[in-house]
């Protein structure tokens, strides 16, 4: 290890490095920023059919989990970076950043075959502003209740296919057996805005509760939140899982597959997970149902879609429109049931699939799925008027860090560190405080 | 900030344990060295998943079945005792930090002193107490500084175990809450600044502390 | 180490030492165990140690997915650069800190440590903002220079600690019998240094190998080291235990094997350094 050895290799290391950027800068390269979630990953697979389709676009992948995702790209955009050509945004983040000019229109440019008037409704209206479509969807979900058939019956219930919040209660006491590990009802209480506080506020919906009235101010102190909380918390003590407070999705996918959980409220894509028989302890013993209401006319679902978008940065919009056609038109979702079949084409994104028998017959929980979607309104999603869009959250950029902020109080309230009171009392008091801080 | 003192506190208790057993190990040392250097090795995400859902997870952890397994009721250490749980991953990790410094220094013990030491039928606590201990002062000193400093910036084990939840939310943590949540880079940075000052005056309270150890 | 130790003694300290090497290397052995498991056995209830299906099922779709080779290449370049980057630069700072000490040198030392204490994300965006301006983005050589500044106060100080055990009266001899600075540095500073600086490269080579917030946001893909490899298996909709673990494992095997070779490196260094 002499001085002179170091510097020799370090400076050749720092010659290898440099060249091999600058080698790298050519060729028509779409740089594709997306979530590690299956139906992407299948995507990813599929890479081959595109590039015979387009030998002149070449395809780099980088697949990343949610939040380290939500931070490359939000860095990237927000810095007009340009180091992705087409990203993989949430419902959530379409219409602030379209707002912001950060996102290429594809209302045209599209190919003749990407049909925009199949798209879902629902989906599409999430993902557009002043009517112009800003992201494709590449899969949408919602959620629902999914529950053990054999449970329900030893219970002597039926489960309905639109159940109240009531009857989820009486049903979930009636299956919890703790001596023998079975939960009655599992439920997301993780502390996040896409965790928690995403269910707490998709069921405050259906409680007649809301983020804000129509003059932005926070409605944490109204009663309908105070019966939404406490419900959850009394709920979950008498039929939950020990580890309620620490549980998002992944935690409480085990716990069901495990067979320790009578029902679970969650999106719309565990469906295909639960039912699995390779990794199900409870494969052919699984029901759905839409969530549930309080006979107010909404339920407690939420809508969510995975979209593809281009940022205003990019260098290659038109490779990038063509490949965003490709992948979220129903040449794809054909291409993936004949290598995959059709229990694995991306639900939730277009009309046409929902017509197609053969979809319908492979996907035993598609009719619920499209029933979930189609129940929920982005643009009047509480009882009451709201000054914003969204179901499950509030599609301001000012959201994520008080739904988070929120969610922790929940779930501390969950884990017995504080009453329902003192929760919604904080969540009021924070959100007020962050609101007027953002000039609302 | 009691937090981190308690976090490197526990840390440099462990280590000097484990390490005075590394070098007078004389069968197999360099595997079992090896395997206690493994944990840094580990990124932080991994290691706090890893801990998380198969050990402290209350209702399918390993945690859990041994305590089941030995009559006991099962503990949900994330929300009651997020911490701790949070301190033991850390101190897991960098265990083998300290570990590596103070290996380092030991090794450069005089050893007739020890021998003398036991030919003067010295207990082996109070050879430690008056030869090696002395001995490490000044490595001591610099593990307790820069981890000390070092872990105040964690965050990747707070997000991944409790996301903020019961109390877990340190500076650091908030600051990155404010700037890639709220995207308030302006308040973030603040809370940086806030950060560095606040690191300096714990810094120069250490060094008031323990710094004489660094002269020579 | 050739004091005469009874046998039963040299068993139980073993024993001990075993056991504890043991406990501490538990999670890394279960992660290991998972890594062949398949997803639905990884989540099983109760949990299954060694009668499984053993798969590599996961270590083929972790390798079909994923540059692993580009990942690795760019996890060894980016550490062993930014090391050496740092150490080329610390040495001469400590050694000044360490022999030629002024009135506020420990105040600096201080001062540069604290440094660390500032959260990354708050230089985030002048940083990335600066890269976009050289148009250095997501290449080696940004994080080579970056995750050198970020531990360039670690290195200067477990330098300076490691230099200040060397006595001054070695040097002052030298100085006496005519040597001059640069004799000086390589014929009795440098073999005195060595342990020090051996295990001050090692522990940065992990520092820089684990860093993961710049190595995740300054990179897309050419410059994507390991840790950016291992986002892309935690925390999907759906299993992954038995996949991030499998990740895991490709991402913790070099560098341990590159551990378990230097540590012996570190041990001869420290055995035949001459600080005592």
């Amino acid at each position: 290890m002499n001085i002179k050895s170091t510097l020799t290799s370090s400076v050749a290391l720092l010659g290898l490095s440099a060249g091999a950027a600058f080698a790298e800068a050519h060729a028509t390269t779409l740089t594709i920023a997306t979530v590690n979630n299956g139906d992407m990953i299948r995507m990813q697979g599929l890479t081959d059919d595109f590039s015979e389709q387009h030998p002149d676009i070449q395809l780099e992948w980088v697949t990343l989990e949610e939040n380290v995702l939500r931070q490359n790209v939000t860095t990237d955009i927000s810095t007009g970076g340009g180091q992705y050509d087409v990203i993989t945004i949430g419902t959530y983040e379409v219409p602030i950043w379209a707002q912001n000019e950060w996102l290429v229109s594809l209302s045209d440019g599209m190919s003749e075959d990407w049909n925009e008037s199949d798209l879902l409704p629902a989906i599409a209206d999430g993902l557009s502003l002043d009517g112009e479509l800003y992201a494709a969807p590449f899969y949408g979900e919602s959620s629902m209740v999914m529950y053990r058939t054999d449970l329900m019956e030893e219970a002597g219930l039926e489960m309905p296919d639109a159940p109240t919040w009531e009857f989820i209660r009486e049903a979930a006491a009636a299956m919890t057996d703790r001596e023998n590990d079975i939960n009655g009802i599992c439920l997301r209480g993780k502390a996040g805005w896409g965790e928690n506080a995403a269910f707490l506020t998709a069921m405050a919906n259906s409680f007649g509760a809301r983020w804000f009235d129509e003059d932005w101010n926070a409605q944490f102190d109204t009663d309908a939140w105070s019966d939404t909380l406490t419900f959850y918390l009394d709920m979950m003590e008498e039929s939950g899982p020990a580890s309620a407070a620490n549980n998002g999705f992944n935690e409480n996918l085990t716990l069901f597959q495990q067979g320790k959980c009578g029902m679970w409220i969650d999106a719309t894509v565990a469906a295909s997970f639960v039912t699995n028989p390779d990794d199900s302890d409870v494969a052919d013993q699984v029901g759905f149902a839409l969530a549930p209401d309080n006979g107010l006319g909404k339920r407690g679902n939420w809508l969510w879609a995975w979209s593809l978008a281009i940022p205003s940065s990019s260098n290659d919009v038109d490779a990038a429109k063509t490949f965003i056609s490709w992948a979220t038109g129903q040449g794809y979702t054909e291409l993936v049931a004949e290598n995959e079949g059709w229990a694995n084409v991306p639900p939730g994104t277009r009309t046409s699939l929902y017509e197609n028998e053969e979809y319908l017959s492979a996907a035993p929980f598609a009719q619920m799925t499209l029933d979930s979607i189609n129940s929920a309104d982005p643009n009047d999603p509480a009882v009451d008027p709201v000054p914003y869009t969204g179901v499950q959250f509030v599609a301001i950029p000012e959201f994520q860090g008080i739904g988070t902020q929120v969610g922790q109080e929940f779930s501390a309230a969950l884990a017995g560190q504080q009453t329902a009171e003192e929760a919604l009392a904080n969540a009021q008091r924070l959100t007020t405080d962050e609101m007027e801080a953002a000039g609302y | 900030m009691a937090t981190q003192h308690s976090r490197s506190a526990a840390r440099w208790m462990i280590a000097p344990a484990v390490f005075v057993l590394l070098v007078w190990m004389l069968v197999g040392q360099g595997i079992v060295r090896i395997l206690v250097i493994a944990p840094f090795f580990v990124m932080p995400t991994v290691s706090a998943l890893v801990w998380k859902n198969m050990f402290f997870n209350v209702d399918n952890g390993l945690f859990s079945y041994a305590a089941v397994a030995m009559g006991m009721q099962p503990y949900d250490f994330l929300s009651q005792s997020s911490l701790l749980s949070i301190i033991v991953i850390v101190a897991w990790q960098w265990l083998p930090f300290s570990t590596l410094i103070l290996l380092t220094a030991v090794q450069s013990l005089d050893s007739d002193q020890l021998e003398a030491a036991e030919m003067d039928g010295a207990p082996p606590l109070s050879r430690f107490r008056y030869i090696i201990l002395p001995h490490l002062a000044r490595a001591i000193t610099v593990v307790i500084l820069i981890q000390t400093i070092f872990l105040l910036s964690i965050f990747a084990e707070i997000f991944v175990t409790t996301s903020g939840s019961f109390g877990t939310r340190t500076l650091t943590y908030l600051v990155y809450e404010r700037v890639l949540n709220s995207q308030n880079i302006g308040l973030g940075s603040a809370g940086g600044i806030i950060a560095v000052i606040l690191a300096n005056i714990v810094a120069i309270f250490l060094m008031r502390v323990v710094g004489k150890n660094l002269d020579t | 180490m050739a004091r005469a130790v009874s046998t039963r003694k040299k068993l139980m300290w073993t024993g001990l030492a075993w056991f504890f090497g043991l406990l501490i290397f538990f999670p890394i052995l279960w992660t290991f165990l998972t890594s062949f498991k398949s997803e639905g056995v990884a989540i099983a209830d109760p949990p299954v140690w060694f009668a499984f299906d053993w798969t590599l099922e996961n270590y083929r779709a972790v390798q079909e997915r994923s540059n692993y080779p580009l990942a690795l290449t760019n996890s060894i370049v980016i550490a062993l650069g930014s090391t050496f980057l740092g150490i080329l630069i610390a040495v001469p700072a400590a050694w000044a800190m360490a022999f030629v000490p002024g009135k506020r040198t420990k105040d600096v030392l201080l001062w540069m440590l604290s440094t660390k204490m500032l959260p990354a994300v708050g230089v985030l965006y002048p940083l990335v903002l600066l890269a976009k301006w050289l148009g250095i983005m997501d290449s080696r050589i940004l994080l080579v220079v970056v995750l050198m500044l970020i531990n360039l106060p670690i290195i200067v100080w477990m330098l300076y600690t490691y230099f200040k055990e060397i006595p001054g009266e070695i040097l002052e001899a030298a100085r006496m019998d005519g040597a001059n600075l640069k004799n000086e540095i390589i014929y009795v500073l440098t073999p005195m240094a060595i342990p020090g600086i051996a295990s001050t490269i090692l522990l940065n080579i992990i520092l820089a190998w684990n860093e993961a917030f710049w190595t995740i946001l300054l990179t897309t893909v050419s410059a994507a080291p390991l840790t950016k490899f291992i986002a892309s298996y935690s925390s999907p909709e759906g299993l992954f235990y038995a996949k991030l673990s499998a990740a895991s494992m490709m991402a913790i095997a070099p560098i341990l094997i590159l551990g378990w070779f230097s540590q012996k490196q570190l041990v001869r260094g420290l055995t035949f350094g001459a600080v005592k």
